[in-house]
């Protein structure tokens, strides 16, 4: 009986023991990351980032609550900017980087921020004159056409479903899908400056319900409707149609075609039509061009990166491909995306909950995140932005926003990249070493390392990193450097060889003829 | 009698370059031997398990970490093995001249296609870029479309077929291998079952018995 008491304590003290060095350097086990080798076969990584705030009802104040929370923005002062898309009282709320709620607005700038308890935008007197112009709601207009100027006029929002903040105009872009409409507000003082609406000379079957937006640096809007399979719409500055952007191509399964090629048409008529995936969610990158992903399992391509031509050009020069997850049952489904200024990208995938971290080049860094019920952990993700080096992650399940912060490992991963990106090469071996230090599973690391060895033309060394990093297209562009090198220092003795060779080859044919000639007299 | 003459060794490199007379040399004079097809047959598996792991870096898409050689060297033994008894349990149906002895050298002398080929490329491959892969792989190609003649060519000798049925043979000596294997899969999971019954019912016994 006591042995076997002893034998339990044992036991419990194992598995207690078990938990706490998994919690290595003060990090929960929930951020445990993990990557990908060349053979895909997952390899741990450090945790990369650590929940250091949550926005919850609880820093709304007592006013409010959160209801749906499906995106979030930030901009480059560190305002983030969270959707509610409630139907009965869709809201943006404006955080400070701290996560308090904004204060730095104007009196009536706040409350039309918070988009007011019953989620109206409070119109100042000389926008409404322009408001009135178009077809817009809810200005009180005389007879004569005149409004009345002293009067304030307010419209509401409706399961608003995106957000964006473009910097370059100080505007904030409110996707209104449930009033089928864009709503332009000041960046500063969130006062009301346009609707966008359907435009009239807009073609094609897709509905203007517009839930994701961003707006590029030349003022095009692009707008993703859900569940079109026509592509992004691409609105000009003016609000005016220009064209669908990016179509999406779906894989096409042989079994499928063949029973398609000898169906009948009243059968085919009966069996799915096979549509083009929808973009779920867009994103601006560091050079202008627009990135998006997909939710759709048939879709090819998850990730991507759209020239102007709207064709994908994702660099995918890592070991594995785009995808996310790709030793799970369930194939990754992502519906948010957020890019660095030097590319490197974070992909929201709901269905494992996870967040993967891609530089560049489409290499992956690093994945972390799950689904469940601890602090950090999500159940229904649904948007995800950079704030400075942080991660926002807005989730609709759990009703709230985490902030994560970098650890040393994901500051050291972010900064080699950077560096990278900037071709700042003693730099980014310098993290890169720094990552290896922290977590010696990462190929990209050794591959960043080895290329920076190749442009110094220490071939030998970048071979080893490219082996390492099992890198073959690099490992043979340090190889043909290295054979050149040790072909040239032994030039005399190669050449010796290849010329004693041919001269043996000549000999033995000049031989056998000698002795043919001879046998034949 | 003497395992190896200098005539068995000569018609050994002579039905490499003369397939049909070296095979018929081999088959209707008995100049064959199962010492050098043997021979021929290990070396192969060896060849396999080093070209896994010296293999280029460039052209090696093995994880060496994970490399098993003795299961590379088996699965290859057991593939010709298995070609070999396949094809003679189809050609004896079919009137096939050949005996199992006479398919086996075929087989392991063929191979030798493939042991100068593998060896080739195993080792140039230490010195080539991705771009030179394709001078490679094509050399690999052509090994193999020469060892596949030398079997079209061997098989039909030996078993004095016309070229239409001994393409069929060969057809269907890969439906006879794929039995085999399920057969064998069959009794393997059966025996499993079996050891597994046995051993809890021998575990209980003793348990009861305490």
């Amino acid at each position: 009986m006591m042995k076997r008491i002893t034998a339990l304590m044992l036991a419990a003290l194992l598995i207690l023991s078990c938990g706490v060095s998994f919690a290595a350097d003060g990090t929960s086990n929930v951020y445990q990351g993990y990557t990908f080798d060349f053979f895909g076969n997952i390899k741990s990584t450090p945790a990369a980032f650590t929940l250091s705030q949550i926005i919850n009802s609880d820093s709304l104040g007592s006013n409010y609550v959160f209801g749906t929370v499906s995106d979030v923005c930030t901009a480059s002062d560190g305002r983030i900017f969270v959707v509610d898309s409630n139907p009965d009282a869709s809201r943006v709320f404006v955080f400070n980087a701290d996560g308090s709620l904004a204060t730095v607005c104007t009196p009536e700038g706040v409350e039309i921020a918070r988009m007011n308890p019953i989620g109206t935008i409070k119109m100042p007197h000389k926008d409404a004159d322009k408001a009135a112009q178009g077809r817009t709601a809810n200005v009180t207009v005389d007879a004569n056409g005149n409004y009345d100027p002293t009067s304030k006029t307010t419209t509401s929002l409706k399961g608003c479903e995106g957000v964006f903040f473009h910097e370059k105009a100080n505007e904030l872009y409110i996707a209104d899908t449930g009033n089928n409409r864009i709503v332009v507000l000041d960046g500063t003082t969130f006062l009301f400056k346009r609707f966008i609406y359907r435009p009239d000379n807009m073609t094609g079957t897709t509905e203007f319900k517009p839930s994701k937006i961003v707006v590029d640096n030349a003022d095009r809007i692009y707008v993703v409707v859900q569940s079109s399979y026509e592509g992004i719409i691409e609105l000009n500055e003016d609000g005016s149609f220009s064209r669908y952007f990016g179509v999406n191509e779906p894989t096409v399964n042989l079994l499928d075609f063949f029973w398609k090629s000898i169906a009948t048409d009243a059968q085919k008529e009966k069996m799915g039509k096979t549509y083009a995936p929808a973009f779920s969610n867009v994103a601006l990158d560091g050079e202008g061009f627009v990135m998006a992903v997909t939710s759709d399992s048939a879709s090819a391509d998850k990730v991507f990166r759209l020239n102007f031509a709207g064709a994908n050009v994702l660099r995918e020069m890592g070991n594995t491909l785009v995808v996310g997850d790709i030793r799970s049952d369930k194939p990754s489904a992502f519906t948010d995306i957020a890019v660095k200024p030097y590319g490197t990208y974070a992909v929201l995938d709901k269905t494992n909950g996870r967040i993967f971290l891609y530089n560049f080049d489409g290499e992956l860094l690093t994945v972390f995140g799950s689904l469940g019920n601890i602090a950090g952990q999500f159940r229904t993700p649904t948007g995800i932005a950079w704030l400075g080096d942080k991660l926002v992650v807005a989730d609709r399940g759990l009703k709230c926003v985490y902030i994560f912060e970098p650890t040393a490992f994901g500051q050291a991963l972010l900064d080699a990249c950077e560096d990278y990106y900037d071709g700042n090469w003693e730099e980014a071996t310098a993290h890169f070493e720094e990552v290896l230090r922290l977590c010696g599973n990462l190929e990209t690391a050794y591959t960043g390392i080895g290329k920076n060895l190749l442009m110094q033309e220490e071939y030998e060394e970048a071979m080893r990193y490219f082996k390492l990093g099992n890198n073959r297209e690099f490992y043979s562009r340090a190889y043909k450097g290295y054979r050149t090198i040790v072909m040239k220092e032994n030039f005399g003795i190669i050449a010796v060889i290849a010329v004693a060779a041919i001269g043996a080859v000549l000999w033995s044919e000049v031989a056998y003829h000698r002795k043919q000639r001879r046998l034949s007299k | 009698m003497k395992l190896l003459t200098k005539d068995k060794l000569h018609y050994w490199g002579h039905s490499l370059l003369h397939p049909f007379d070296g095979f018929f040399e081999i088959r209707f004079r008995n100049q064959g031997s199962m010492l050098i097809a043997t021979l021929l047959l290990v070396a192969y598996a060896v060849l396999r398990c080093l070209s896994y792991q010296y293999t280029g870096f460039p052209m090696n898409m093995n994880n060496i970490d994970e490399m098993d050689a003795l299961s590379i060297f088996i699965s290859t033994i057991s593939v010709v093995v298995l070609g070999a008894v396949s094809n003679w349990t189809i050609t004896t149906l079919f009137n096939g001249k050949g005996k199992l002895k006479d398919i086996y050298i075929v087989i392991c002398y063929s191979l030798t296609v493939l042991i100068i080929g593998d060896a080739i490329v195993t080792f140039a491959s230490n010195f080539v870029t991705t771009e030179e892969i394709m001078i490679l792989t094509s050399l690999q190609m052509l090994c193999y479309a020469y060892f596949v003649f030398l079997l079209i060519a061997g098989l039909g000798t030996v078993h004095e077929y016309s070229f239409a049925g001994n393409l069929a043979s060969m057809v269907m000596t890969v439906v006879a291998a794929a039995v085999i294997l399920f057969i064998g899969v069959l009794l393997f999971t059966m025996l499993e079952r079996m050891f597994s019954f046995v051993t809890s019912v021998a575990e209980e016994l003793m348990r009861r018995l305490q």
